[in-house]
């Protein structure tokens, strides 16, 4: 890895069009300290301005979203229900220790995640790649392939593909042609989740077009030295490309896995709104609308809304810490 | 099997889908007038809740017209749903406070709702109930106090399709005697004789069906004290069956049951013709049969005489409720009333929210009522010289009971448990929501 940092470092003097970078950075500075000597009345009625300008946005911040997040949190604290509920400490938090259905629900959205979000990127990042290479009729297929992220998350999709999936659906009728006896493969705990599953990496549209803007990135000259060092497209692909984009895997990878914890809508309308079969696409989601809109455990709920965002936090927070060893942003060392 | 949801409601996991339920459920929220009044001078403004078919919609409507020129003074906001949006939407409202002031509920519900002290003791309004069963009555009680009252009464039957029966080269079975094993074996041939499946397995998941078997061998679903009625070793025995019919081939495999189950009334075997029968309640019928497109055969729950009571009793459909908190009690009363007791509103409901359970009224109506209501109420009038004493009524918490029963039953069919681990577990997870 140190090899090929280096070398690409080396070509940077090479490259014709380098050289006016660091020009150009170098009296970016000069405005901003010019700034500061101006005082600080105007600063300060500036930023009353632009705070002004942001209180819309702010007041509906605190209405609609800080609001009902500390009230859920007061909430997760009482076994409220249909409009009464008293303190009981933290008893929600103890009987989520003694939940079968809150561990599976835990394991499936975990499984959920781990298997398609690395398949979703890896889709993304190939689709992207191909596209990347200024074809015909390109901004076409770009529509075409974002389209699937577009819909995924509708109710009308979920529907397709419980027909798709079902027993009498296409993708039996597909393997049928070849002989195969399919079955229902939305309606059987073994496979269920799986269908849901290919629907999240189907929606690799949003990703890919993100890959395709940091792949545009990626300055051609890169590209260029590489070959001159006899780089085939392999190694282009390991040494320049992987390297350069990995602040966008990352990007993509945090919001990607926040997503899919998140995910609601297929499991629902897939299942009949029951994470069935026999609980195998019961995601945290879905039990926390069990528990708080089917069996009026309000406070329950706002417990398993808390547990979600704290697994939320941990799992964007190690992404965090892992990425020192792994994203590299080309000015860091 | 969606308890009593006459219109069986093929799109309820759409409806609850966020798009009608949660998001509508702030709405209808919003639109609720301020009900923190309840003073003596009502505002006359009252918010009508209710769920079913578009049909039922339309008359409702009707019926408030009809309410609305006899009662000058009083509006009303009517907020039509289906089933399972509905208590969505109701759960958000009550929550926030902003109960309607007149609601239909469900026995699943009622004592929920009640229990949160969201509904008035209907006492305190001036309500006709002289025409009432006194039995039927009593399910919509608590602690004494009426907090629902019953529109009207139904049945589960099992609902035959004669034309697939016939061409299994197989009779309709005399449904007085037959019992759990005819109807197993019945059901076997039926699938052996034909190309649609003997049973669906749709219902064995419904705890009112279970009732019925708990109720033939003497037990009940709850205890009047609000416990669990039944032993584990009747619930194991019923999964046993459960398994046997799978395994005879009388239900299909595991994952079509599940498929089934999901595609609602409409889109059931049933009533695609690809099975030939299923238990449900006679109030579904019409339903049924029109998405059928051809007539159906009632038939009573096997074992009625083999055990030591028939177990089979009349549930009832639905109720009208009012808020505690409602604006005007005095409107509110004379609202259920109109609904419960007027001729105009029973002319038009007819037996679609269960047959009457105003007596007089359920006697005026019988001679009108369409054929596929008719067949309901006979089959209503011929099982209620057998009918054993009612069952309890369903304890606070009972509303999950459905949910329970559904997970298990799947996890039986696919055999990820054994019957004996299904009725333990069905016992706890009960136990723990009605506790």
């Amino acid at each position: 890895m140190t090899d090929n940092d280096v070398a690409v470092v080396r070509t940077k003097p090479r490259s014709s069009g380098a050289p006016p970078e660091p020009a150009a950075d170098a009296p970016a500075p000069k405005p901003e300290r010019a700034k500061r000597g101006i005082g600080t009345t105007i600063r300060s009625r500036e930023r009353w301005a632009a705070l002004s300008f942001m209180s819309p946005w702010f007041l509906g911040l605190l209405a609609i979203t800080v609001g009902p997040m500390v009230a859920s949190f007061y909430l997760s604290f009482t076994d409220y229900s249909l409009g009464v509920g008293e303190w009981i400490g933290t008893e929600n938090y103890e009987r989520m220790l003694d939940d079968p259905r809150l561990a599976q629900s835990v394991k499936v959205t975990a499984i959920y995640t781990f298997v398609s979000v690395p398949l979703q990127l890896a889709a993304a990042l190939g689709l992207a790649l191909l596209l990347d290479r200024g074809l015909r009729g390109m901004s076409f297929y770009r529509s075409v392939f974002y389209l699937p992220s577009l819909l995924g998350a509708s109710v009308a999709i979920a529907i397709m593909w419980r027909q798709v999936f079902g027993s009498e659906g296409l993708v039996n009728q597909v393997l049928a042609l070849f002989g195969i006896q399919g079955q229902g493969w939305v309606s059987h705990p073994d496979y269920a989740l799986g269908t849901l599953i290919i629907l999240n990496v189907w929606t690799f549209g949003s990703p890919m077009i993100i890959f395709l803007a940091g792949l545009r990135q990626i300055p051609a000259m890169y590209y260029e030295a590489a070959k001159v060092d006899g780089a085939g497209v392999i190694r282009r692909f390991v040494n320049v490309t992987l390297p350069l984009l990995t602040p966008i895997i990352f990007f993509n990878l945090v919001l990607q896995i926040i997503n899919s914890f998140q995910s609601f809508t297929q499991a629902f309308i897939v299942s009949s709104g029951k994470g069935g079969p026999a609980d195998s696409t019961l995601f945290l989601t879905l039990y926390l609308y069990d528990q708080g809109f089917t069996k009026f455990n309000m406070g329950y709920a706002s417990a398993i809304a808390w547990l979600l965002l704290a697994i939320i936090a941990i799992f964007t927070a190690l992404n965090f810490l892992m990425s020192k060893f792994w994203v590299f942003y080309g000015d860091n060392d | 099997m969606k308890s009593n949801n006459p219109s069986g409601v093929s799109r309820r996991t759409l409806a609850k889908a966020g798009i009608f339920g949660a998001a509508a459920a702030p709405l209808l929220a919003a639109c609720g007038s301020d009900d923190n009044g309840g003073g003596d001078a009502g505002d006359g403004e009252l918010d009508l809740w209710w769920w079913g078919s578009d049909a039922r919609h339309e008359y409702t409507q009707q019926i408030v017209e009809a309410f609305l020129a006899q009662n000058e003074g009083i509006t009303i906001k009517p907020s039509p749903a289906d089933f399972a949006g509905y208590w969505d939407a109701l759960n958000v409202s009550v929550s926030g406070n902003n109960t309607p002031d007149v609601m239909q509920q469900d026995e699943k519900y009622l004592r929920d709702y009640a229990d949160k002290n969201a509904l008035l003791p209907l006492e305190e309004l001036d309500i006709d109930l002289s025409n009432m069963d006194e039995g039927t009555l009593a399910t919509g009680q608590l602690d004494g106090q009426t907090y629902g009252i019953p529109t009207g009464v139904n049945a589960i039957a099992l609902l035959v399709n004669p034309g697939l029966v016939e061409a299994a080269g197989l009779t309709i079975p005399d449904d007085t005697t037959w019992t759990w094993a005819d109807f197993l074996q019945f059901t076997a041939d039926l699938s052996a004789g034909g190309d649609a499946i003997g049973n669906s397995g749709v219902s064995f998941n419904n705890e009112s069906l279970f009732a019925v078997f708990a109720r033939q061998k003497g037990e009940n679903l709850y205890t009047p004290e609000g416990g669990l009625g039944f032993s584990e070793s009747t619930m194991t025995e019923w999964w046993e069956l459960v398994l046997e019919a799978r395994d005879s081939g009388a239900t299909p495999e595991a994952s079509k049951v599940v498929e089934g189950y999901a595609a609602g009334q409409d889109q059931a075997p049933l009533s695609t013709g690809t099975g030939v029968t299923e238990f449900y309640w006679t109030n579904q019928i019409g339903g049924i049969q029109a998405a059928l497109g051809s007539d159906l055969t009632l038939l009573r729950v096997p074992g009625e005489s083999e055990g030591v009571q028939p177990g089979m009793f009349l549930k009832s459909a639905m109720y009208w409720s009012v808020a505690r908190t409602t604006s005007d009690k005095e409107a509110a009363g004379k609202l259920v009333d109109f609904l419960l007791n007027s001729d105009e509103s029973i002319d038009l409901t007819l037996g679609d929210r269960g047959l009457p359970s105003n007596l007089a009224q359920r006697e005026r109506i019988l001679p009108n009522l369409p054929a596929d209501q008719q067949l309901g109420a006979d089959f209503i009038a011929a099982i209620t010289p057998d009918l054993a004493e009612a069952p309890p009524v369903p304890p606070v918490g009972a509303g999950a009971v459905a949910d329970v029963m559904l997970g298990i039953y799947e996890s039986l069919l696919f055999d990820q448990i054994t019957p004996a681990e299904a009725s333990a577990s069905f016992i706890e997870q009960v136990s723990a929501e009605i506790g």
